[in-house]
């Protein structure tokens, strides 16, 4: 992994993907440049690893992650791909958990910005624009995880529950 | 009849709002409506539009879901229902809900809460580190009974996960929601 100059305009999209109200861009700005952490991960390297105690919040600005797990015969599989936009890493962080899966680069790598413990930690606690930016920002990752899993088992339950717009089916 | 501002030294009293000044509190039931809800009344339907979610102040609320429609958990006082429409991206909600007992709600717009006086507000502030962490505790139930069917086994290395059956995939479903009573 390597470091690079931040690209703060792709914030953007990450607020957009979360129906973020736009005037809240300039806090999650302000958020991203106090913990500057942007990292270039290449095809195939490991963000994260499974068991780790978590350490970071990560925002998924460009690229893609793929999303391993030991599986029954103890080798890594691929259980999903997140593609940018898309914060990552926040259950773990939330609950002081050890990470459940693995991070690592897609096929074309991925641009990250990564948000240390300690910096989330301090703004989940605070009062300020920046820390309700931030808040809502994991809010609303965790409620769209929470929206399409629900969503996903639903369909398997009952196949003739209706997908939301634009939503594909979660990969198992 | 209720009003808003009524609402404040009952939401003091939860443990969502410990320790939360009075005017705080105040500030979040005045950006609100108050709304008194039957037992078995329906507040929203899977599919309808989101965008409000709903604060239980007094009583207690069912999510319900699949054909015929099943109980996938109650949500208490200091918890939201609706929390979707007004913190996420989602534009429906996914479930029913429905009024377990007469209950008392506060309604919270998704445009309100945006609104620039409630970014510093320390009672929404505890709204959202209480909802953070409950969809938390969610989400790592999901994953953690995800990879345990997943898991590897010394006893049955080279047997491959099994596919979830009905009951499994209703258990993980009513993992997904319900209160922290």
């Amino acid at each position: 992994m390597t470091t690079a100059p931040l690209d703060a305009r792709r914030l953007a999209q990450l607020a957009a993907r979360y129906s973020l109200p736009p005037d809240s861009l300039v806090a999650l700005a302000r958020v991203v440049v106090q913990g500057d952490r942007e990292l270039m991960v290449e095809p195939g390297a490991v963000l994260c690893s499974q068991n780790e105690p978590a350490d970071a919040l990560y925002l998924l600005v460009d690229g893609a992650l793929r999303v391993r797990r030991r599986d029954r015969r103890n080798e890594m599989k691929d259980i999903a791909t997140a593609v940018a936009p898309a914060v990552l890493g926040h259950m773990a962080l939330v609950l002081h958990q050890r990470r459940t899966a693995a991070l690592v680069g897609g096929t074309e790598g991925a641009r990250v910005i990564a948000l240390s413990k300690a910096q989330v930690e301090w703004l989940l606690d605070g009062h300020t624009a920046e820390a309700d930016a931030l808040r809502r920002l994991m809010l609303a990752a965790q409620l769209d995880q929470h929206q399409r899993s629900v969503t996903d088992i639903l369909r398997k339950l009952d196949a003739s529950t209706p997908l939301p717009k634009g939503w594909a089916p979660v990969k198992d | 009849m209720q009003t808003p501002t009524s609402l404040t030294p009952t939401l003091a009293c939860l443990r969502t709002f410990q320790g939360i000044p009075g005017p705080e509190i105040h500030a979040l039931v005045s950006a609100g409506r108050v709304v008194n809800i039957a037992r078995g009344e329906r507040l929203a339907q899977a599919g309808d539009p989101a965008g409000t979610g709903w604060l239980v102040v007094q009583g207690r609320m069912r999510l319900e879901a699949g054909t015929p429609r099943q109980s996938l958990g109650d949500v208490w006082p200091g918890e939201l229902v609706g929390e979707h429409g007004l913190f996420g991206p989602a534009q429906t909600h996914v479930t029913d809900i429905v009024a377990a007992s007469d209950t008392i709600l506060l309604a919270l717009d998704r445009g309100t809460c945006h609104a620039t006086g409630l970014r510093n507000n320390g009672a929404m502030a505890a709204l959202q580190r209480h909802t953070l962490m409950v969809t938390a505790r969610r989400l790592h139930t999901l994953d953690t009974s995800r990879a345990r069917l997943a898991a590897p086994t010394p006893q049955k290395p080279d047997v491959a996960p099994a596919e979830p059956d009905g009951q499994t995939l209703m258990g993980w479903l009513r993992g997904l929601f319900g209160g922290e009573e």
